[in-house]
């Protein structure tokens, strides 16, 4: 019983690295059965690597202290969910986590996708995928070995335990679905090679992956999104974003898969682009590769405390072999590589495209040169400098403004090239209203003329998503007699990629009025209030009534009973519990802050403590407390952005009818060009 | 028709060079040491300082105004010390022992902290226990 995890692991690795040797012989060689029988090792691998993974998550449910791993990352008094969150809770476990999905994608892709690629280029696929595989499951084996045995005979009685702040149902599925993005993004990449070298460089792998890189950007949206909710609840700071490297490090492969995601339209339109696509396809894995080594390294300095280990040199190394194969693959198909069409002016979509591609990729070059500074410097300078969120907000915000204005513009302009007088028409009705919003804007506080430019655009945006919706709707209206919400639903289920990229277009531009608001109109304050006294912030009195202690099985309690009223009024608003929880096991404390939410603002009110030294002998009834008090505008846009964005996405990848028929359209298609 | 690219990621690329210039220019801080600080050969304004609390040296006053007052050597043993406010609340993990990044101001006398960060003492890397089995008693001892 003991070892099925450890044992497991070491048949996944070794199948894997069979599956990619003889894979790759096969593709070379031409030989079909090779490629069976690797894609058949790959698939036990799979089944092993997630065999190992349940028997870690088991270690942690039986308390089995034997393992380090276990014994370091979680106690007897963690409640279960945790303890199966514990298990990527820590570097091994999460390189497992990660090795397994990978292996599993790969299987589930080859499964999928059995009938569809011609022989050669299954041939080069199979052994793709296994070397991502095999690469990941090395790591595990050999650096970071979930299943390690504590040196000692004496098995503990009890573990280390969870950091309280990792202890949050945010924190169940937040890594899970940054993993998800992470490692789905290597089948695109499987694709993109098994494309470069077996020579088949039309459209297909883009036709073949674009659900795979649809569905890995919408876990890496997701996951990065539940990591700004996390904080903003959990950590009592008052925001959701900090530039901070690790989350960086997730944020750059999503810029690149998003640029991703927009260029492959031209290459399936127009012909173009197919080198630029490669490229993308590939940065997109490797940069999120990449984000394991830098969070892994410990190159850079961040609040996120990884281990400083040297497994992350291993990545680099890893990413700079995919790169030269990349490249040589480019250069041996190069001829096939070439466009098939060509840019005819810059008032078309696919320069749109060209332009919300450069936007992207330049924003993920300035966050990378942001992150990579320190290093920079001193090699450059020889000595250290460092640039934190400001330098972000100054050079990302303006490019993020030029992308707002392309998202409205863009599907509104025409294939290879537009008339003026058609650009006049369609663009006439929301430049108009953007620009009297953003006028609004800039005459009701002129000090801020960037934020009424980021609200004019945005208001943009929703124009042209709203007149587009309006239009298709209106041609249905003479079609049959439908209700309005039924003519929607078919405007959508008609043209899902359409209409449900419309959606997610209108959801940035309310999540981007949501971050402009928030991050210019927050009114932050840290107060000292006496029990029964109350301090005024924004337009809000806060009341600290009472002061108590509560004492639970992990940690006590310090809560505080806030009275929100309105300041000009008198009327009440609300009342706010904020705790402190100090954890005697691990001597630290943490802040539970509680959060008025309405539509138009968030009172967000965190208790840092008891206010004078002598903390501990205080009678709470006369005592006095610090506060930080934050006024959010229009925070939770933020949130219900998000859920839209993840609503416009299971629209165009959920196999709807109309979206098989689609589907079937291309298998035709294929067919065809194969016969 | 090439030419139509490039000069697309010319327009692009320029600026956004343009915008990471000015922006390094106004927002980069140096990363210095307590030996730097305290031998005179850093100070002023935009400056990022990594050190360890040092011990019993926090102090804190809510009022009139949240002050913390500490004091911070080099990692892992610093000779010198150097005294730094901050202007506002004790956070919670602030403790001496403790790695912080500070960053703000200093002018040959105290360091003015306008950003105060500490790191959560790792745990991922938790010390396995001894072969002695020392460890392990100390971990049950903690939880007992």
């Amino acid at each position: 019983m003991v070892d099925i995890g450890h044992f497991s692991l070491i048949c996944s690795w070794m199948l894997a690295l069979y599956a990619a040797v003889i894979g790759f012989a096969g593709a070379i060689k031409r030989k079909p059965a090779l490629s069976v029988s690797s894609a058949n090792a790959l698939n036990a691998s799979a089944a092993f690597a997630v065999t190992a993974l349940v028997s870690l998550a088991a270690a942690f449910l039986q308390h089995d202290y034997r393992y380090a791993y276990v014994w370091q990352h979680s106690s007897n008094d963690m409640h279960s969910a945790y303890l199966v969150s514990a298990v990527w809770g820590g570097m091994d476990g999460s390189m497992l986590l990660w090795a397994a999905l990978v292996a599993l994608f790969s299987s589930i892709c080859l499964m999928r996708h059995e009938a569809e690629p011609s022989a050669a280029y299954r041939g080069w696929l199979v052994p793709w995928l296994a070397v991502s595989t095999t690469f990941f499951l090395t790591v595990v084996v050999f650096l970071t070995n979930p299943f390690r045995l504590i040196p000692s005979d004496i098995t503990p009685v009890d573990g280390k335990g969870l950091n309280p702040l990792l202890q949050n149902p945010s924190m169940l599925i937040h890594p899970v679905c940054l993993y998800l993005g992470f490692t789905g993004f290597s089948v695109p990449f499987a694709y993109c090679m098994a494309a470069l070298f077996s020579g088949d460089l039309s459209a297909r792998w883009i036709d073949y992956t674009k659900r795979w890189t649809l569905i890995a950007w919408g876990f890496l949206s997701a996951g990065i999104i539940l990591g700004g909710n996390w904080a903003y609840i959990e950590l009592g700071w008052g925001g959701f974003w900090a530039w901070d490297p690790v989350e960086n490090s997730s944020f750059m492969p999503w810029l690149l898969g998003t640029a991703f995601l927009h260029s492959v339209l031209v290459q399936q339109q127009r012909g173009l682009f197919k080198s630029w696509n490669v490229l993308l396809c590939a940065s997109t894995y490797l940069m999120a590769v990449f984000g394991t080594f830098l969070t892994r390294s410990g190159i850079v300095q961040s609040v996120h405390a990884f281990a400083e280990t040297d497994v992350g040199w291993v990545f680099l190394a890893y990413i700079g072999a995919l790169a030269a194969f990349v490249l040589t693959g480019m250069w041996l198909s190069r001829r096939e590589l070439r466009s098939s069409g060509k840019l005819q002016s810059y008032l078309s979509r696919e320069a749109a495209f060209l332009f919300n591609n450069l936007l992207f990729v330049g924003i993920c070059f300035a966050t990378f040169w942001g992150v990579m500074f320190p290093v920079f410097s001193e090699a450059i300078t020889g000595e250290k400098s460092v640039v934190g969120a400001p330098f972000f907000n100054r050079v990302n915000g303006p490019l993020f403004l030029a992308l707002l204005f392309l998202m409205g513009a863009g599907p509104l302009i025409s294939w290879r090239k537009s008339s003026l007088r058609a650009l006049k028409k369609t663009f006439l009705k929301p430049l108009a209203f953007g620009s009297l919003i953003m006028v609004l804007g800039m005459v009701l506080d002129p000090s801020r003329p960037l934020a009424g430019l980021a609200f004019g655009l945005s208001a943009f945006v929703i124009a042209t998503v709203g007149i587009e919706f309006h239009r298709a709707m209106s041609v249905r209206k003479e079609l049959a007699n439908e209700s309005p919400v039924q003519r929607a639903v078919n405007v959508v289920r008609r043209k899902p990629h359409r209409y449900g990229g419309f959606i997610i277009h209108l959801a940035v531009a309310i999540m981007s009025i949501a971050i402009t608001a928030s991050y210019v109109y927050k009114t932050e304050r840290d107060v000292v209030i006496a029990v029964g006294q109350s301090v005024q912030v924004g337009r809000y009195n806060f009341e600290l009534k009472n002061l108590s202690e509560s004492r639970e099985r992990t940690y006590g309690a310090l809560i505080a009973e806030v009275i929100v009223t309105n300041a000009a009024t008198g009327d009440f608003v609300a009342k706010v519990y904020p705790e402190r929880r100090f954890y005697p096991a691990s001597g630290e404390s943490s802040t539970e802050v509680d959060i008025h939410m309405t539509l138009l603002r968030d009172v967000y009110v965190a208790l840092a403590g008891l206010a004078g030294t002598e903390k501990s002998k205080q009678d709470l009834t006369s005592a006095r407390a610090s506060f930080k008090i934050f006024i959010n505008p229009l925070q939770i846009w933020l949130w219900f952005g998000a859920l839209l964005m993840l609503f416009g996405l299971v629209l165009i990848v959920a196999p709807l009818k109309v979206g098989s028929a689609v589907r079937e359209s291309v298998n035709a298609k294929a067919a065809e060009v194969h016969a | 028709m090439a030419n139509r690219y490039i000069l697309a990621g010319l327009i692009v690329f320029s600026a956004i060079g343009f915008l990471m210039y000015t922006a390094v220019n106004e927002t980069a801080r140096a990363v210095v040491t307590v030996d730097q600080l305290v031998s005179g050969s850093a100070s002023g304004a935009n400056l990022r300082l990594g050190g360890r609390v040092s011990d019993d040296s926090i102090s804190y006053e809510a009022e009139p105004r949240p002050t913390v007052k500490f004091s911070v050597h080099d990692i892992p043993e610093g000779e010198r010390t150097i005294d730094v406010v901050y202007y506002g609340l004790m956070p919670d993990t602030l403790k001496a022992g403790r790695d912080v990044i500070l960053e703000g101001q200093y002018h040959g006398a105290v360091f003015e902290a306008s950003s105060l960060l500490t790191q959560c003492p790792s745990k991922y890397k938790v010390p396995l226990p001894g072969k002695d089995g020392g460890a392990d008693s100390e971990a049950q001892t903690r939880y007992n």
